[in-house]
């Protein structure tokens, strides 16, 4: 048999760009969803099966936990942004009512550094949450206090002082790649050098200094967990975005917990944003101090030290310069980019060069170590801060050139569905009829503006997540798999997945996440729960049905090969009546044994159409030009994500995503005091967050894309949506007052000083 | 937290004798939404906590011969929905539906949106000792100061958080206060002071004192009035800067005039000397520029709040016109 005789063809692509592609299926796997399948569950709008549970405060999160004499841990945390522990005397917060057990995290954590305020430093388990409190504050620290810097600013100063370690500089210059740091520092000019001739060479040049702020996630739940030892082994609540990571953190020999086995639990998790992987020092806290005190341990962050220990996106100062040919194709770009993730040394990028065809490019990111609480990844990390920073100066290059910036950004852009995507945007908006055409011009106080930006990502998944399914003689399916939902809605999705291939619907089938005696599933990051787990939930779901049809096949001396499932029965593919009506439960009944399981695991993806997932966003602001204030009234989003297995849910991240890129825009800032070292809004009423009145009308098109790339062609689409939003509100408030603000949050206090400075201009 | 003991006086004399002497030791509770908030951050840690649930009438609205009395428990939205408020002091029930959030509004009280605590948030840090809890610097002047004072500054440059004591103070109301000695009443004005009178307080309420009504005047009542603010979110925010005015007009002429404005110093201020400025003189868009531009004369702004000047001028004159145009 030849190698081209196992390939088949398959159509890829979307709406009117179809194509026919040849692939080579894996075996095992069943074909991709294609354009001429019919589906009853697969692409439906249907309501989350727990969204009555979460609404009506049925559904138990880590934080409702409370086991039999389970007692509560809170963590001392260092009122000082950089710092030794000398020692703590215990001696005092030991006697004290409830208290049961006491670390001290040099002892777990091997190092007495503290880099930041709020970084932990002890931990009492007490009977009571207040009594764990008060033994907390009756811990005497010997500090021996050193200097610190929490602005990037200071940081970089003449004379800083060293914020990680005297040995190393505040100030981390890109990744070497190899390199020898002398032959960095000659690549690098290099770099700047064939952009200096690019430069000369090319007709419009633009450039711009952006600036945006730290973002913190602030998920409804904070982190945390319960942890209970049951003899050596060790169960574990957690509120985390990867309940395998935390059982491998739990079980490593090299980790200090060291349990000989453990079992993470995680039904319901009260959101995700990118922080909540593994266990993390209140994670390790909470199963040191259960072992210690004989009793399970309840320990969940409370809002401040969720906002000051538990992860942020990193803030950003950009010096952006883009080159443009005469029909405003862009040449080259240069990008240096300075951010802080906080004391440690990588992180802080400012992704820009993704979406758009750039040929040349001088990027250089720094990171810059400060006293503050550490970065972790934050839904899209680096790309909201660098498409906010991009996208302006790319208006700004319309302007220059004189196009129009849509037209600006199709005449750099080569990604195939994006490209359709920008005129369907356009349209919904109204770009055409309702943009502003005499900025900053007109009557009234209040101007409105349109503004446009767009987003990619690399969703597609992979191997790691496995699927069981186990259908019972009486017809019960149970779909199982240990991976989390952060707010996705993973559980109605593999209902959906499998219920389609078991013809069934998705109430006739119980679904099972959030424990790792299930089969495996990776972490959620990246987007790519649903593109990974999908695909082992169909090849699943479709050998179960095939089990089954054997066995009515079989007993009835019917071909197989004609046969599936379809509304709860037996039916052939032709759509030929067959002689008897079989039910799904009536085949159930042939099962031999009790039960019929089959555990399949996730295959390779394959070529496909494209393993990119776009977006393109618009916005319609009002702004009142006397008090500055920014109402974004509409957002415009097309986003795609290969076919879409839900469209409420898949919709609904879309929403998600623009309505925390509305509260990145112009809200959400982490304010530091420069004299003490503390973060200031440490709370939700001084950390704004936009509530009801801030958010827009959302009008979201999903574009549904069979792209090929695995059995349900199915991407991710968590986090591509927030990285359009800023930018397109940005864009959309200069195109309202006919001046731009160059750093985010847009407040009014920076829109006021903004038209000032114009009004100087003139 | 640190526990408390409850006590839960049935009159308000015996409250004020369980109060003491000490502001720190024994604190009101009205609605509790600040003080949970001060107690949770460790900025109050009262040994007793004096709850006024239990004594009777303090939730009433009770209109009477002069005015309306309005007791010290009357919840946030009970008030701003009374109609009787919303018809002839409609600043006040403007004032009150932009404050806080719903929730904070069912529970929070007319007494407790008065005399709450600052938001400074130099002050609520328990690990910064401000001169407002008895230290010696006030960390704002050389810190993070974008939302604090641009009038009255230097001591403490808090800027006080109740929006409704503006229209109240538009309104001439008199605060009735219950101390050992019996009642008395002051006009709503003279109730706040600012720092150098006392940096560690924000009213002149003694430990043993308890603010117990508003009263409003009937003559007070006036369609032609307003409160006007502005903020950077719309839903639940504070004050960036406010204005209450309240005109008496004749045709167009402005007989009687009163202007409060609020969130831009340490205790809401009434301004004679703009209500000067417009008694006598015709409606018009220039005389309240004129207005607005005399209001910020003499403003001392910070470091990082200096745009709170054109924003005061906007607020003034937005609230000027919107009260005319009642």
């Amino acid at each position: 048999m030849s190698k081209n005789a196992d390939k088949v063809k398959i159509t890829v692509g979307f709406e009117d760009h179809l194509k026919e592609i040849s692939v080579k299926i894996n075996d095992n796997d069943v074909l991709p969803y294609q354009p001429t399948d019919s589906f009853d569950e697969v692409g439906q709008d249907r309501d989350r099966l727990d969204a009555i549970a979460k609404v009506t405060g049925a559904a138990r999160y880590t934080f409702d936990r409370k086991l039999d004499g389970m007692v509560y841990g809170r963590i001392l945390r260092s009122p000082h942004p950089h710092a030794k522990v000398l020692s703590i005397d215990s001696t005092v917060a030991k006697k004290m009512p409830g208290v049961k057990a006491i670390i001290e995290f040099h002892e777990v954590f091997r190092t007495r550094a503290v880099r930041y305020v709020g970084e932990g430093v002890a931990a009492v388990a007490a009977e009571t949450e207040a009594q764990a409190e008060a033994a907390i504050r009756a811990l005497k620290v010997d500090y021996e206090v050193l200097p610190f810097a929490v602005t990037k600013e200071d940081a970089m100063a003449e004379g800083a002082p060293a914020v990680a370690s005297p040995n190393s500089s505040n100030v981390i210059a890109p990744r070497a790649w190899g390199r020898s740091e002398k032959e960095q520092q000659a690549h690098l000019e290099d770099q700047k050098a064939e952009t200096d001739e690019a430069f000369a060479e090319v007709k419009h040049v633009v450039s711009g200094n952006f600036s945006t702020q730290v973002q913190v996630h602030n998920a409804l739940e904070t982190h945390g967990v319960v942890c209970h030892w049951q003899g050596e082994n060790l169960k574990i609540y957690a509120s985390t975005q990867g309940t395998f990571s935390c059982r491998g953190q739990a079980t490593s020999s090299r980790g200090p917990i060291k349990a000989r086995n453990a079992r993470v639990l995680s039904e319901y998790v009260g959101g995700g944003f990118g922080a909540k992987f593994g266990l993390r020092r209140e994670g390790v806290a909470a199963a040191i101090l259960a072992k210690k005190a004989k009793r399970p341990v309840h320990l969940m962050l409370n809002r401040r030290e969720e906002q000051t220990d538990a992860g942020n996106r990193p803030d950003s100062y950009q010096e952006l310069k883009l080159g443009l040919d005469s029909k405003g194709r862009i040449q080259v770009m240069r990008a240096h980019s300075w951010g802080t993730a906080g004391p440690g040394r990588s992180g802080a990028g400012a992704r820009n060069s993704i979406i758009y065809n750039i040929p040349k490019i001088d990027k250089v990111e720094y990171n810059v170590r400060t006293n503050c609480g550490e970065a972790r990844a934050m839904r899209a990390p680096g790309f909201p801060q660098g498409a906010f920073a991009l996208e302006s100066l790319l208006d700004m290059a319309a302007d220059e050139v004189g196009i129009d910036p849509v037209e600006l950004r199709k005449r750099n852009d080569s990604h195939p569905i994006r490209l359709a995507e920008y005129d369907m945007g356009a349209k919904m908006i109204g770009w055409r009829k309702n943009r502003n055409r005499n900025p900053g011009g007109g009557k009234g106080a209040i101007k409105r503006g349109l503004g446009c930006a767009s987003n990619e990502w690399f969703a597609a998944g992979g191997r790691g997540a496995a699927c069981l399914i186990r259908v019972n003689k009486n017809g019960h399916v149970e779909v199982r798999s240990g991976g989390q939902d952060i707010g996705t809605g993973l559980r109605t999705i593999m209902a959906q997945v499998a219920a389609e291939e078991l013809g069934l619907g998705i109430s006739d089938i119980e679904t099972f996440i959030g424990d790792t005696n299930d089969p495996r599933c990776p972490g959620s990051g990246g987007s790519t729960t649903t593109p990974s787990l999908m695909p082992a939930v169909r090849i699943a779901a479709h050998r179960m049905a095939q089990e089954l049809l054997t066995l009515v096949a079989e007993k009835l001396k019917w071909d197989i090969e004609k046969l599936t499932f379809k509304k709860g029965a037996v039916v052939r593919k032709d759509d030929k009546k067959l002689k008897k009506t079989v039910t799904f439960k009536q085949v159930c009944a042939l099962i031999e044994g009790e039960v019929l399981e089959i555990n399949e695991k996730r295959l390779a993806n394959y070529g496909g159409f494209s393993s990119t997932n776009s977006g393109v966003q618009f916005a319609d602001v009002e702004v009142d030009t006397q008090t500055g204030v920014v109402r974004v009234k509409r957002m415009v989003a097309v986003q795609d994500s290969g076919v879409i297995l839900n469209t409420k849910t898949a919709e609904s991240q879309v929403r998600g995503a623009i309505i925390q890129g509305v509260s990145y825009a112009l809200f959400e800032n982490r304010v530091m005091d420069r004299q003490k070292g503390h973060m200031l809004n440490a709370d939700l009423e001084n950390y704004k967050i936009a509530g009801a009145l801030e958010c827009p009308e959302i009008e979201v098109k999903l574009l549904n894309v069979f792209n090929g790339k695995n059995n349900t062609s199915s991407m991710g689409i968590g986090e591509p949506p927030i990285i359009a939003t800023a930018g397109a509100i940005a864009n959309a408030v200069a195109n309202a007052i006919g001046v731009r603000v160059m750093s985010i949050p847009i407040t009014p206090k920076k829109v006021l000083e903004a038209l000032k400075n114009k009004g100087k201009r003139k | 937290m640190k526990s408390f003991k409850m006590a839960m006086p049935k009159t308000l004399e015996g409250a004020v004798k369980v109060l003491g002497f000490d502001f720190e030791k024994r604190q009101l509770m009205a609605g509790g939404t600040d003080l949970l908030g001060c107690v949770k951050e460790h900025i109050a840690e009262p040994e007793v906590v004096v709850n006024l649930k239990g004594i009777p009438h303090l939730t009433d609205v009770v209109k009477t011969e002069t005015g309306v009395e309005i007791g010290a428990l009357v919840k946030l939205d009970d008030l701003a929905n009374n109609k009787e408020i919303q018809q002839r002091w409609p600043a006040l029930a403007q004032a009150i539906a932009q404050t806080a959030t719903p929730q904070i509004r069912n529970v929070g009280t007319v007494g407790g949106n008065l005399c709450q605590r600052p938001r400074c948030w130099y002050y609520r840090d328990e690990n910064y000792h401000c001169s407002k809890k008895g230290g010696s610097t006030c960390y704002a002047l050389e810190g993070e100061n974008e939302y604090h004072a641009i009038f009255e500054t230097g001591l403490c440059q808090i800027v006080h958080p109740s929006n409704m004591a503006g229209p109240l103070i538009a309104y001439d109301a008199l605060a009735e206060i219950q101390s050992p000695q019996g009642t008395r009443q002051v006009r709503l004005e003279k109730f706040f002071i600012s720092p150098d009178m006392n940096i560690e307080r924000e009213n002149i309420l003694k430990p043993n004192e308890i603010l117990s009504k508003i009263l409003i005047p009937n003559s007070s009542a006036n369609k032609n009035s307003c409160y006007y603010e502005t903020r950077e979110k719309q839903s639940f925010d504070w004050a960036l800067c406010g204005t209450s005015v309240s005109l008496k007009l004749n045709g167009k002429m402005i007989q009687e005039a009163r202007v409060v404005l609020n969130a831009i110093a340490p205790r809401p201020i009434r301004r004679l000397d703009l209500e000067a400025a417009l008694t006598g003189k015709k409606v018009s868009k220039r005389l309240f520029k004129k207005v607005a531009d005399m209001a910020v004369q003499g403003a001392t702004p910070l470091s990082k709040n200096s745009y709170k000047i054109e924003l005061l001028k906007v607020v003034i004159e937005r609230c000027l016109s919107e009260a005319t145009e009642a």
